[in-house]
């Protein structure tokens, strides 16, 4: 079966003359749906994170091949980083980096699909709301500062998913939620990976949360100064 | 939530006018003095409206110059436009000065001048213009020409007599060998150094040029070459004439002359100076203005002039430090000139 | 008298546009707006020179002229925000400086007069006394539909978004570096033009015409979000009641004939006074940037 997302001989430093922190690290994800990455603070779920959009610093030193459905990008090429770098989102733990917060939560779902040179055609804010988006109780017409902070980190991840990208990256995506909105947020995240053959990954650290929506789970754990990572389910 | 801003910056605004008037009130020359002069038989009082692009001393010797001449000749209210250094407000204040009635407008620097100008010829007021320190008033076009300005405005301008303020210098250091011109290099000026340059040549005097172009460059360039000099000469230069100090310690402790091509810097320090003074820009100014207040001419009718009364000054403290030694009867024989 | 106020407000409005798009939306502290006004100024007087040309011509070319120089300046100040990763205030003296060569290498001195040139301006003569006006007015408006439209376009908008959370357009894959660039160049644009009709009113252009212009610009800003507080796109309304209260007070000040030695700090005292009122009252500070606008 043809896997959604595959990593071969994924090797990160921080500094090339350094010590590796990812060594030789390959799997595939080969069930649809989310998944999960799991570790201790520190493990490097965050840096991975960074990594698989592409972001490198100067200095640090990274090999390996990531595969997205049928594109191949090559860490050690600036360009696919690049286009990696487009081709992903994340949506941050401080979700408020996400959001405009002068604008109404209509206004900014629409600004949220931008493209990526904005042009100059006129924009006119539609006010649909489709059947998902309205089942959340989210005022979408206030600006966006008003909203409590469960309400801000819902439309924040609404607005991540607007865009049509390949590789949507979740970092705590349900820490201001209360447990009918979280629930609500991740069948629609399941869905919508699903649906529109994102791969999704998600950092948590609520287990009854992975018990219930995890499609795939990767752990990573340190061995003796090495880190590596299996995946499970 | 908007009425309360409104309401409490209106407030705000009252204040901040109501304090406006008390400066006033409290500063003496607010500009509403009246002069009236009871031996003018049936003289009218003029309104005059006098602008100033900022506050600055040799600014407010002219308009001194101006004023005081006009005492005892002709009964006269004066409003004073200062501009902050600000265009924008230059041109309200022209606006303003166009919109009241006045006999007659003194501007001073070229900036009021041609502001002033241009907002009478435009409103079609045609209000006569006293325009006083301006300098190449012919090549910015504000006037015509120095016989006959064919317009509302006539000028009292500025001019360099650098083949006389040579020979002034080669007759009080009679050791003259070799003058290093400090200067900033901009285009106005390069033209009077190729002059000093000339006239240095002609006589037979080494010459140097130290190009200036931010007031540090002063400290940091001019010492490499004071060495090869015995006299240091700078222009009527607003950059060097502000860092005018440092180079005045230099030439002390060097015992280099300084000769300075305007007054003041000789009573900071510089041992020979060379020029006008601002009060005579008034002065010649204020001849003008009655023309045109009680003779009734026109300004176009009035040729502009230049004021010419250039005058020596010695610094006696410092002349010795800068290696200038000049006898008393010298110094008393002086007919054009001045010691401090 | 009355007018003389109309058309300083009309003058400047293209100025205010400018310094709302990069000061109050994109809340970069935009001092090259400076620059922008005396360039633009200075590159419109070379096209001034050239004979025998058709009125509109001349004023469309000098126009065009200007908004090209402010725009010139304001691409520099932003390619060394977003590519040698200077500061907004660093780019703008060091391009502050560069130009202050440029500028007196294009009129080869510090002042040129184009009072004697065929003034544009006065295309459309009706009111003897104020020839200027009815075309100045005209640019005005012209400017402020072509900004209204332009606060509603991705670009326009995006702008807003970088001044809003500087990180929107990163995170969401947008073209930052191009949004920046193209913001800072419309902004100066319209600097450049208001600078050309200043020029072009006074009948001469120098290289210190732009002395105390942030203070008109921020002063203008900040008494127009003190009245006047609403969220996009009406917005725009704030520069222009903006520039229209700061000449309003300028002429109640002068009206009343104190020592006008003082009297850029009595109007600092009164742009003060409002600032410190209306962020009091406020609900909520709305994201001030270090220039509190």
């Amino acid at each position: 079966m043809k896997s959604f997302f595959s990593l071969k001989s994924f090797s990160f430093a921080f500094d090339s003359k350094g010590p590796s922190f990812f060594e030789d690290i390959s799997f595939d994800i080969e069930r649809p749906g989310i998944t999960f990455i799991l570790g201790k603070n520190g493990a490097g779920k965050s840096t991975l994170f960074r990594l698989f959009q592409g972001i490198v610093h100067r200095g640090e030193h990274v090999q390996g091949l990531l595969t997205l459905g049928s594109t191949v990008y090559n860490f050690q090429q600036p360009s696919d980083r690049q286009k990696l770098y487009n081709a992903s989102m994340i949506l941050h733990q401080s979700f408020d980096k996400m959001l405009a917060p002068s604008f109404t939560g209509f206004e900014n779902l629409q600004f949220a699909q931008f493209d990526q040179n904005p042009d100059l055609s006129l924009v006119s804010v539609s006010h649909d709301q489709s059947h998902f988006i309205r089942q959340l109780n989210i005022p979408l017409d206030k600006p966006v500062y008003q909203l409590s902070g469960g309400q801000r980190q819902m439309l924040a991840m609404l607005m991540t998913t607007q865009k049509s990208l390949g590789l949507l990256l979740l970092d705590e995506p349900t820490a201001a939620l209360d447990s009918k909105n979280s629930d609500y947020v991740m069948q629609g995240i399941g869905q919508l990976a699903a649906e529109k053959k994102i791969s999704v990954f998600c950092v948590a650290h609520d287990m009854d949360l992975v018990q219930k929506y995890a499609a795939n789970v990767v752990t990573i754990s340190q061995e003796q100064s090495g880190k590596r990572v299996c995946t499970v389910t | 939530m908007s009425h309360n801003i409104k309401f409490i910056a209106t407030v705000i605004l009252i204040f901040s006018l109501v304090v406006a008037v008390l400066i006033k009130s409290k500063v003496k020359d607010t500009g509403y003095s009246v002069q009236s002069v009871g031996a003018v038989a049936g003289g009218k009082l003029y309104k005059i409206a006098i602008m100033v692009p900022a506050t600055h001393p040799a600014l407010e010797e002219i308009q001194d110059g101006f004023l005081k001449s006009l005492d005892g000749v002709i009964a006269y209210k004066h409003d004073l436009y200062n501009a902050n250094g600000d265009r924008t407000l230059m041109r309200h204040q022209a606006e303003e000065i166009v919109a009241k009635d006045y006999d007659l407008v003194f501007t001073i620097a070229t900036g009021p001048g041609l502001i002033m100008k241009e907002v009478s010829e435009q409103r079609g007021k045609v209000i006569p213009i006293v325009a006083g320190a301006v300098d190449s008033p012919v090549d910015i076009k504000m006037i015509a020409s120095m016989q006959s300005s064919g317009n509302n405005v006539t000028v009292v301008t500025g001019t360099d007599d650098f083949d006389q303020q040579i020979d002034m210098l080669r007759y009080l250091k009679s050791d003259l060998k070799s003058i290093l011109l400090v200067y900033n290099a901009v285009p106005g000026l390069e033209k009077k150094r190729k002059k000093v340059e000339q006239i240095c040549n002609r006589v037979g005097v080494d010459f140097q040029a130290v190009e200036i172009f931010n007031i540090s460059d002063l400290i940091q360039k001019v010492p490499t070459f004071i060495h090869a000099h015995d006299t240091v000469m700078v222009l009527k230069d607003n950059m060097v004439v502000s860092g005018i100090e440092s180079l005045i310690n230099l030439c002390n402790k060097n015992g280099k002359t300084l000769y300075a091509s305007d007054l003041n810097s000789g009573d900071k320090g510089a041992a020979l100076s060379y020029g006008i003074h601002e009060y005579d820009d008034g002065v010649e100014s204020a001849k003008k203005a009655i023309e045109i207040l009680k003779d009734g001419k026109k300004p176009s009718e009035i040729p502009s002039s230049m004021n010419m009364q250039f005058k020596i000054k010695v610094n006696t403290k410092t002349m010795q430090q800068q290696g200038l030694d000049l006898p008393e009867e010298l110094l008393v024989a002086m007919k054009s000139g001045e010691v401090i | 008298m009355n007018f003389a106020i109309i058309e300083q407000i009309a003058l400047y409005i293209p100025l205010m546009l400018g310094a709302y798009l990069s000061i109050s939306m994109m809340k970069i502290p935009n001092l090259s707006i400076e620059t922008a006004y005396v360039f633009g100024a200075i590159m419109a007087s070379q096209v001034l020179m050239l004979e025998g040309n058709v009125g509109i011509v001349v004023l469309l070319l000098a126009l065009l002229m200007s908004a090209c120089g402010g725009a010139m300046v304001g691409i520099i100040a932003a390619s060394f925000v977003e590519y040698a990763k200077f500061s907004h205030i660093l780019a703008a003296i060091i391009t502050m400086g560069l130009f202050h060569g440029l500028s007196q290498w294009v009129i080869a001195g510090s002042h040129i007069t184009i009072s004697h040139f065929y003034n544009s301006l006065r295309l459309l003569e009706f009111v003897r006394e104020y020839p200027e006006l009815p075309i100045v007015m005209i640019i005005a408006l012209l400017m402020i539909i072509i900004f209204y439209m332009f606060i509603h376009t991705q670009l326009g908008i995006s702008c807003a978004l970088y001044g809003d959370n500087i990180l929107f357009l990163k995170n969401y894959r947008m073209n930052q570096s191009y949004v920046v660039i193209a913001g800072m160049a419309l902004s100066n644009a319209l600097a450049g033009i208001t600078g050309y009709m200043v020029a072009q009113s006074n009948g001469f252009a120098d290289t210190t015409m732009g002395v105390g212009l942030p203070l008109l610009c921020l002063s203008s800003l900040i008494i127009g979000k003190s009245l006047y507080t609403t969220r996009w796109p009406l917005t725009i309304v704030v520069p222009l009641v903006g520039i229209a209260g700061y000449f309003m007070v300028q002429s109640l000040l002068l009206g009343i004939g104190f020592d006008l030695r003082y009297f850029t700090s009595v109007q600092a005292i009164i742009v003060a006074g409002l600032l410190i009122i209306s962020s009091r009252v406020s609900r909520r500070s709305l994201h001030q940037n270090l220039l509190g606008i």
